[in-house]
């Protein structure tokens, strides 16, 4: 690897990671170059093989593909997994189950930056509140830009410096390997995506008999090896025959709540739509830009505020308690969660023209709303919608084409651009009664249900095709072998794959074993299954 | 059990809870015990609409309270009972004895005047005192926020809280 490819994994690497504000915030960063099937893809841009780099950047994925962080609780981080693991070993030329062995234990080291960043990160905090306190506050809302630093040196220089000087001993500790190990890290690498995708759906499935989706799923590539676009469109009729005849309709209430809403609409307001608009994307760049564990995104609440304090007061004294008052602890998913900075910014534009909003129901409501809308937003979006858009993706992706990657990005980014900026609007003008308005809609629940299907049979569909397992065990009579992968090819094609899956889906889903014991839990299997020569 | 979790959380449903709680203990039902949410139509309904559909989220003051967290100690669905701070769990804990003997403290964010007894969890004095008594009563106290995360006991930590400087 050149130091100028080293340079510019160790860049994007960074940029793509959780707390960075580059790339629209987390949208298209650490929820899309972020990811490793994205991930891979760039890399291999970088390194000359997009093919090799997708196929990796495929096989890490499947991995990682339902991991949820909510709230700091974060068990792995895909990050170094993705940026480390898939250069070193195509620098190296590995196989790409090597590669998702060795991604493990650097998403774990991982998990130890996140930690590092957030502890030390409440320095910046303090900081940010004797700036307001001394009416310093065009350095107070500078706050998330400075505090990036952090970010920048946990993520930029480990990725640098790892790719740049640790590829060439890659290749040479992966030659001292003797086979028997080789061949336990490729089964290891290869039957490991179940624990992915068993995560995944011990999410998205809500009860037993929805495991039926994943099946037909299964079976339609397995056993009728099709494409990954007509078991997308199996799983929406049938999500269609679902909502259609077993569900309740859903309301109209979201429409006429909102005809209610516009009545009460502000007559003039002190911000132009360009203001407002300026307050959005400076919450959707920074919301996480000095995440910390003492208050967490307060910071970018008190930035988004400063970018529009001098339409909305005049005097220094008004402008310091309104950056103060929002110094407390904040904490939502950023993106669906979008519409809370947008009702704080339309209750402290209300309280400014004078009408009777107190800051202790400002304060309040935002810290009402935070949780909520952290609930649904982690739910529905790392838990659900991101998680099948890479399903397809993947599928689309097995052969190496760019196809699934562009898909993931023009999908991801074309949805969540204009929701985001539409919710963030709705707090705005309607505040907390468009919160009210849009979940009584049923929409959420609508959702999350033909997710259910839709992604139990995606799911289906690119575990039996990510999922893989060489079976060895031959038995001989005369001149006749008999091997039992031959059997099993006869009759239910990608059986082990299927039960490796499902016990994945039952030891996470069912006797709530963490994503680290369930790692273990498959290493063993791998292990013994190459000494009993079970898997070759 | 029916009763399968008593949390302490101050964001009450948030990722955690909806993400990861709800499935480790397969809760059905929610009953979360607050007098200032309980007073707050509006954000009472979005705490119920915010539930993933299965689960029923139910608001009460603490007063009263007492009819539906004896039903659910009765009854066989997994229920959650879910507060703002553990003032509120002794008083539960001092009114039924049907009650499992945990209580779970999840995160408490960092406010004025609080102190830091994990990472993610900061508490005031009154809070202190309150999980002291609830250990007392011999309610094994520990705070986790998830599953996943070792849990720490009160016993552990409470030294560097209890008593000491101030």
């Amino acid at each position: 690897m050149s130091f100028w490819q080293a340079l510019a994994i160790g860049l994007i690497g960074y940029m793509s990671s959780i707390y960075s504000p580059w790339l629209y915030g987390g949208l298209a960063g650490w929820y899309t170059t972020g990811r490793p099937f994205i991930a891979g893809m760039l890399i291999g841009l970088i390194l000359g093989d997009i093919r090799t780099g997708i196929l990796m950047g495929a096989a890490v994925q499947a991995l990682y593909i339902g991991l949820v962080t909510p709230g700091g609780a974060m068990p792995a981080d895909v990050n170094f997994a993705a940026y480390i693991g898939i250069p070193l070993a195509m620098a190296a030329g590995l196989p790409s189950s090597e590669a998702v062995a060795l991604s493990v234990p650097l998403s774990f080291f991982g998990v130890a930056m996140v930690y590092l960043v957030v502890t030390v990160n409440s320095l910046f905090v303090h900081w940010q509140d004797r700036l307001i306190e001394q009416g310093r506050l065009k350095t107070a809302i500078n706050v998330p830009v400075y505090g990036q630093i952090t970010n920048f040196i946990v993520r930029f220089f480990p990725i640098f410096l790892i790719d740049y000087f640790g590829a060439p001993y890659i290749s040479q500790i992966s030659g001292l390997v003797p086979d028997m190990v080789r061949t336990m890290l490729v089964t290891f690498g290869s039957i490991l995506p179940a624990v992915g995708f068993g995560l995944l759906l011990s999410f998205i499935i809500k009860e037993d008999f929805e495991l039926l989706y994943f099946l037909i799923g299964f079976l339609l590539v397995a056993v009728l090896k099709i494409s990954i676009v007509p078991v997308l469109l199996v799983g929406v009729f049938l999500a269609y025959l679902d909502v259609k005849y077993r569900r309740a309709e859903v309301s109209a209430t979201m429409v006429s709540g909102q005809e209610e809403a516009e009545q009460i609409e502000k007559k003039k307001p002190l911000l132009t739509s360009r203001d407002v608009r300026k307050a959005y994307f400076s919450w959707m760049f920074w919301n996480l830009s000095v995440q910390n564990m003492e208050r967490m995104q307060a910071p970018a609440i008190v930035r988004m505020l400063g970018t529009v304090m001098d339409k909305l007061y005049d005097s220094v004294e008004e402008k310091k308690a309104l950056l103060a008052r929002h110094t407390p602890f904040f904490n939502t998913e950023p993106n669906i969660g979008a519409i809370v900075p947008g009702v704080v910014l339309g209750m402290e534009e209300e309280r400014a023209k004078g009408a009777d909003v107190s800051d202790e129901l400002i304060i309040n409501t935002r810290t009402a709303l935070m949780g909520p809308l952290a609930g649904i937003g982690d739910s529905l979006l790392p838990g659900t919608y991101i998680p099948i858009l890479l399903s397809i993706g993947l599928g689309l992706s097995k052969d190496g084409s760019i196809a699934g990657p562009l898909f993931y990005i023009v999908v991801f980014l074309g949805t969540m651009i204009p929701l985001t900026m539409w919710l963030f609007n709705m707090g705005y003008k309607f505040g907390i009664g468009a919160v009210e308005t849009i979940l009584s809609s049923g929409l959420k629940d609508l959702i999350s249900s033909a997710a259910a299907i839709v992604g139990g049979t995606v799911i289906g569909g690119i575990s039996a095709t990510y999922v893989a397992a060489n079976l060895g065990w031959q038995f001989k009579s005369g001149d006749m072998t008999i091997s039992l992968q031959n059997i099993l090819d006869g009759i239910f094609p990608s059986l082990v794959p299927l039960l490796l899956t499902l016990l994945a889906y039952y030891l996470i889903g069912k006797k709530h074993a963490s994503i680290g014991r369930a790692f273990f839990i498959f290493f063993v299997i791998a292990v013994v299954g190459v000494l009993i020569r079970f898997f070759v | 059990m029916s009763v399968s979790l008593v949390r302490c959380d101050d964001r009450l449903i948030h990722g955690q809870v909806i993400v990861r709680v709800l499935k480790t203990y397969a809760i059905n039902r929610i009953l979360l015990i607050d007098d200032e949410t309980a007073k707050n139509p509006t954000m009472a309904s979005i705490y119920k609409l915010s539930v993933p559909p299965g689960v029923r989220l139910e608001v009460f003051a603490l007063d009263k309270s007492y009819d539906a967290v004896e039903e659910s100690i009765n009854d066989k669905t997994n229920t959650l009972i879910l507060l703002k701070n553990p003032q509120i769990a002794l008083e539960l804990f001092k009114q039924h004895s049907g009650l499992p003997k945990e209580f779970n403290i999840g995160p408490m964010s960092n406010r004025k005047d609080t102190k830091k007894a994990t990472m993610y969890a900061y508490l005031l004095a009154n809070e202190i005192e309150a999980i002291e008594s609830l250990s007392n009563l011999g309610i094994r106290v520990y705070f986790r926020q998830v599953s996943e995360q070792e849990e720490i006991d009160w016993a552990k930590i409470k030294s560097n809280l209890v008593g000491g400087k101030k």
